[in-house]
């Protein structure tokens, strides 16, 4: 226990002094932003014993600068289970509204993992949906590439398209997580992605994403989208075997001032390797959608419900057993002050071969 | 008749006094920039653009923007007449922003002193302030009205 406590504070540590060592080092040449987010989380599992282990502190660093066309982000996340070099890019701009990047960077597909990521105080939720859920949290779509991305944004009059093109190393499929989003404890496989601070390139193999999004008034925050993404994903038990995961999706978030609704389906395209010889081609859909309003400038309620259709007997799934198939949130978010919230929610969840329910009670915040 | 006359005066006094102080202490909000720019005139959706942190090009140059933060009261009326959003929200929405895409934040400024001294230096900045501070600063110019300080 006490040399765990030792490997944290040495991984937060060294990732702290990359960041503030980068900020320092540019700070002097270059527009720089710095912003620190930091969360403490209580979480209880009906039926499980409540203990200190439920209550997780975690700090998210992020710095992003500008020099002339250079640009560079990067963004570290630290909590006792886990620490990691969340985005390490550095890029172009290769005019005002695109970019070109180079380095660890978030997988861009769907609407809530492009919007929301760690900096938990940015989205009304504690707790993300199971579909876009993190690859140790139980996810089932690749968080992070390794790569190259380009983005960008392209005016029309008031509206304006965003498009992003990604392809790099993609997840490896690990027996045993349960980190980085709280699973359920329970056995499963789960993704894990390329560490830049630990590199082992011959764990990973290639994805690429495309995604196109349409904001019908650049200064609301309504948008709609779509985008398809391929994986190919080894294993760490069976190297040789490799799964292929194609994903097309679609999402929308549209905002009515104090009500909001944010909807994502996915379809998957599933080729597991089996023990018995051959593949399993197999396809399933995944959806959820989560309503918020806005009551003052306080308080924010909201539902979220998601579920997996036609997922029988998918082996795919089935490796990833943290993966809640059907879950339903209710929650509300309290602004206590500037930049500081208060949230309590709790999820009823159900699992491939249990289900529960969950509270969580986190208090967020954004510095400076 | 007499009485009838009185207090039609006094009436015409009370709304003649009730208004006379509001007009006398409206304050105009205007968007300025320094004096060495020749911006044409800059419509409210490229303004509320531009407060958003997105580009925005005039005559083939990157206009900025510089959020004055060192008077509440035009912080507030900036916000009700031009962004339309509460300060929460607005600052969640740059932040958000920035997270997401790394872009460079609109730049605060939370000093009058510092915001003359950022909008001469950077000759391509837009900011806001009282009109009649404009009037009293000869390095910053006016570039278009945000609105009267009527909202309570």
């Amino acid at each position: 226990m006490i040399s765990q406590t030792y490997q944290w504070r040495g991984k937060t540590l060294k990732l702290t002094s990359v960041v503030l060592f980068s900020m320092f080092s540019v700070a002097a040449h270059a527009d720089v932003d710095f912003l620190a987010f930091t969360e403490v989380r209580a979480d209880h599992v009906e039926g499980a014993n409540f203990s200190e282990k439920n209550i997780k502190p975690s700090i998210d660093l992020f710095l992003s600068g500008e020099f002339e066309h250079a640009i560079f982000l990067i963004e570290a996340f630290g909590s006792e289970d886990v620490q990691h070099a969340e985005r390490f890019q550095l890029g172009l701009k290769v005019a005002e509204s695109s970019r070109i990047w180079l380095g660890r960077y978030h997988n861009p597909f769907g609407y809530w993992h492009t919007e929301y990521h760690h900096g938990n105080y940015l989205q009304t939720s504690i707790s993300r949906p199971g579909l876009v859920d993190f690859g140790g949290g139980g996810g089932i779509v690749p968080s992070h590439f390794t790569g190259g991305l380009v983005e960008g944004e392209i005016d029309q009059g008031e509206s304006v398209w965003h498009y992003s093109l990604a392809a790099g190393m993609t997840s490896q499929l690990t027996t045993g997580g349960g980190h980085h989003g709280g699973g359920t404890g329970a056995a499963g496989s789960s993704l894990t992605d390329f560490d830049v601070f630990n590199p082992k390139a011959g764990n990973h193999d290639y994805g690429y994403t495309a995604r196109l999004a349409y904001q019908p008034n650049l200064l609301d925050e309504t948008q709609f989208g779509a985008f398809i993404s391929h994986n190919t994903i080894k294993t760490d038990d069976s190297p040789k075997d490799e799964i292929t995961l194609d994903v097309a999706g679609i999402f929308v978030n549209y905002q009515q001032e104090q009500l909001r609704l944010i909807g994502e389906v996915y379809y998957f395209n599933t080729e597991v390797p089996s023990h018995h010889g051959g593949d399993q081609d197999d396809d399933f859909i995944a959806a959820y959608v989560q309503a918020e309003y806005a009551v003052n400038n306080k308080w924010t309620p909201y539902i979220n419900y998601g579920d997996t259709f036609s997922n029988d007997g998918n082996e795919y799934l089935e490796l990833l057993g943290n993966y809640a198939e059907k879950a339903t949130t209710v929650g509300v978010r309290w602004d206590v002050f500037d930049h500081h919230a208060l949230k309590l929610e709790f999820t009823q969840r159900e699992f491939e071969h249990e289900h529960n329910g969950r509270w969580l009670l986190n208090w967020s915040a954004v510095w400076p | 008749m007499i009485i009838n006359r009185a207090l039609r005066l006094t009436f015409i006094m009370l709304i003649f006094g009730l208004s006379m102080p509001s007009v006398a202490s409206a304050r105009e909000l205007v968007v300025v920039s320094s004096n060495a720019t020749d911006y044409s005139p800059i419509s409210r959706f490229e303004l509320r653009k531009l407060f958003l942190g997105y580009p925005v090009k005039q005559n083939g140059k990157v206009i900025s923007a510089i959020r004055n933060t060192s008077d509440d009261r035009a912080y507030s009326i900036f916000l009700q007449k031009l962004i339309r959003l509460s300060a929460k929200n607005y600052e969640r929405r740059l932040m958000a922003k920035t997270f997401k895409t790394g872009a460079a934040n609109v730049p605060i400024a939370d000093s009058f002193n510092m915001l003359i001294d950022d909008l001469i230096e950077t000759d391509s900045a837009l900011s806001f302030m009282w009109m009649d501070e404009v009037e009293a600063q000869p390095g910053v110019k006016f570039i278009e009205s945000i609105g009267d300080d009527t909202v309570n």
